[in-house]
């Protein structure tokens, strides 16, 4: 035991640092998918939809991630369709937030068959794989990018409901909860004043983790070509490269690696927040 | 523990009608009348009125949705618009094809993802900054979309190293039978399993270090060494053993993902399977089909999730009590 203890203790400084380094890294890659979704001509001249260039060019040299198929830059691509990712995911995020927030705020603070109704949908709509219910609604109402936001914000809410549920739920037994109340404070100003106020942390902790889930299912969604098509997504280029991987390998590689960081780096992120917002994993020092 | 099991079991069935009614109302409130649609550019109102009786859309809702549920409880889910076939035929033969898929990746997922949890969790206590290394791989590995990881495996390993066939069940030449044809499919099977599989065997390492974690530091374990037991007894027989509840739930867990990584998994890899169903029929417009793929899926995750349950209470006595 005492070993056990002592290793922890010792190794809490170096891991301080290396997680310093670690969120440097994951602010570079927000930052920089920040400013390609923002602005993403200042970082790629060319226009990601010009079929000028020729076929298939290999990555160096006038196209710095080399052609595709058609002839169109890839870095453009790439560019531009960060801004995909960014603004479907952000939007399904902001709508998962909404509606989880106020499913979670109804469910934690009044309780009783409201609270049992709003559980019971949480659980059919988490038992519908996701990415199946977002098929059917995509192949009901089209797949504009409001549409397929609309359609992960569906999915992604029961999560962040159920945490606020049951961050509200543990403090409405508080005494301070009690005391408010028995002062003659409404319900629903206990609920804003003295409850949200204390749960709503465990539910920004949440949101890197539901980012990446978003930013996943639109690539999913472009990948099985269900997405936007009328905006490059890196999904949609994983699609596009598939019967090209013997030729074009960077056509994989690319979007890819774009992905695959971009996922890690919120990941990482979401693993610090979670740390921070549970006490009891910040005291050991490890999650 | 039976009582359990079956109360577990009646408590599935609401959630199954329930997911009947979702979709069955996005289905009939979505925008677009499928008499019109049916008849094109003909808008006779008296055809539209026979078709509206034929089909009993003429019925309120509430009566469809009856009718509905009775065909299903009928094992009747209709018709394959561009089958022509009933949908639970065109169901029933991609279900073995998606059973030995998911079967291997998750063979892999809990074969290795449970010891190299278990493995993660002794190197944090002795090997810290080792640890935090291998721990950033496995949360890559997390990450690391089933789309992106097929496309990989299949350049290194299909097309690079000329390996392994990049897609299929079998061979397109030739149909070799008995072991032949097994070890066709095994060749076959071994890159979209690895593909599927991943992703849930680095959660589930990712969980079962945390949750050995917490169980290494419990008195129970310390008064198993002090009576003396080898290192490897106590981790197989106390920590193990208190730590695989929650790999197992986390398996119930993400059913749902594991359906939606099929789905993609198969695209993939041409696997003739349940998931590239759902792909081919959404994208052809199929609605019966779709909705029919989509219940089998609800059906896949909620038994997922009513095996783990009982799994887990198989294992610990407290559970079952509660």
């Amino acid at each position: 035991m005492n070993r056990v203890q002592g290793t922890v203790v010792r190794g809490r400084g170096s891991q301080k640092s290396r997680l310093g380094g670690e969120m440097v890294f994951v602010l570079i890659v927000l930052a920089s998918l920040l400013i390609a979704g923002l602005l993403p001509s200042f970082l790629a001249q060319q226009d990601p939809w010009r079929t000028g260039g020729p076929a298939l060019a290999a990555p160096g040299g006038e196209y710095l991630l080399g052609t595709d198929q058609l002839g169109r830059d890839v870095w453009s691509r790439l560019v531009h369709g960060a801004r995909t990712s960014l603004l479907v995911g952000g939007l399904a995020t902001l709508i998962a937030l909404v509606l989880g927030g106020m499913v979670g705020l109804l469910s934690g603070t009044l309780g009783g068959w409201i609270d049992e109704l709003l559980m019971r949908l949480a659980e059919l709509v988490d038992t519908v794989p996701g990415l199946l219910l977002a098929l059917l609604v995509i192949t009901l109402i089209g797949a504009g990018i409001w549409q397929v936001a609309l359609v992960i914000g569906l999915t992604g809410w029961t999560g962040l409901a159920r945490v606020l549920r049951s961050r509200l739920v543990s403090i409405r037994e508080e005494e301070f909860v009690v005391g408010a109340r028995a002062l003659g404070m409404s319900e629903a100003r206990v609920a804003f004043k003295h409850m949200l106020p204390l749960a709503w942390p465990a539910l920004l902790a949440l949101l890197p983790f539901r980012l990446e889930g978003a930013i996943l299912l639109e690539a999913s969604l472009s990948f099985l070509g269900l997405g936007d098509v009328s905006r490059p997504s890196w999904g949609g280029m994983l699609q596009d490269a598939q019967p090209y991987l013997r030729q074009a390998w960077w056509l994989v590689v690319a979007p890819g690696t774009a992905l695959a960081i971009t996922l890690f780096a919120l990941s990482l992120l979401s693993d610090h927040l979670q740390r921070l917002s549970n006490p009891r994993l910040r005291q050991l020092g490890k999650a | 523990m039976f009582t359990y099991a079956t109360r577990r079991i009646l408590l599935a069935i609401p959630l199954l009608l329930g997911i009947a009614a979702l979709n069955f109302l996005l289905v009939s409130t979505a925008p677009g009348d499928p008499v019109i649609y049916l008849l094109a550019d003909s808008s006779d109102p008296g055809l539209v009125q026979t078709l509206r009786q034929r089909y009993g859309l003429d019925q309120p809702l509430w009566e469809r949705f009856g009718a509905y549920v009775g065909s299903l409880l009928q094992g009747n889910l209709g018709q394959s618009i561009t089958q022509g076939r009933p949908v639970l035929e065109a169901i029933l033969e991609r279900i073995p094809a998606s059973a030995i898929l998911a079967g291997a990746a998750l063979l892999i997922a809990a074969g290795l993802g449970i010891p190299l949890g278990l493995w993660l969790a002794k190197l944090s206590l002795y090997k810290p900054r080792l640890e935090r290394s291998t721990f950033l791989a496995v949360l890559l590995g997390t990450g690391l979309p089933p789309f992106l990881l097929g496309q990989l495996l299949i350049l290194l390993f299909a097309l690079h190293l000329g390996l392994l066939p990049t897609n299929g069940m079998y061979s397109v030449r030739g149909t070799p039978e008995g072991l032949s044809r097994f070890l066709d499919l095994l060749l076959h099977l071994i890159l979209p399993a690895l593909t599927l599989g991943l992703q849930p065997l680095a959660a589930i390492a990712r969980i079962t270090r945390a949750q050995a974690l917490e169980v290494m530091g419990q008195d129970f374990v310390t008064t198993a060494r002090a009576k003396g037991l080898s290192e490897r007894m106590v981790h197989i027989k106390h920590v193990l053993r208190n730590a695989l509840p929650a790999p197992i739930t986390l398996l119930g867990l993400s059913s749902g993902h594991w359906v939606g990584g099929a789905v993609i998994t198969e695209t993939v890899f041409a696997w003739p399977g349940l998931g590239r169903l759902a792909v081919e029929s959404t994208l052809a417009r199929d609605y019966p089909l779709v909705i029919g793929v989509i219940l089998v899926g609800a059906i896949g995750v909620i038994l997922g999730n009513l095996i783990a349950d009982i799994a887990v209470a198989g294992l610990d006595p407290r559970v079952r009590y509660e």
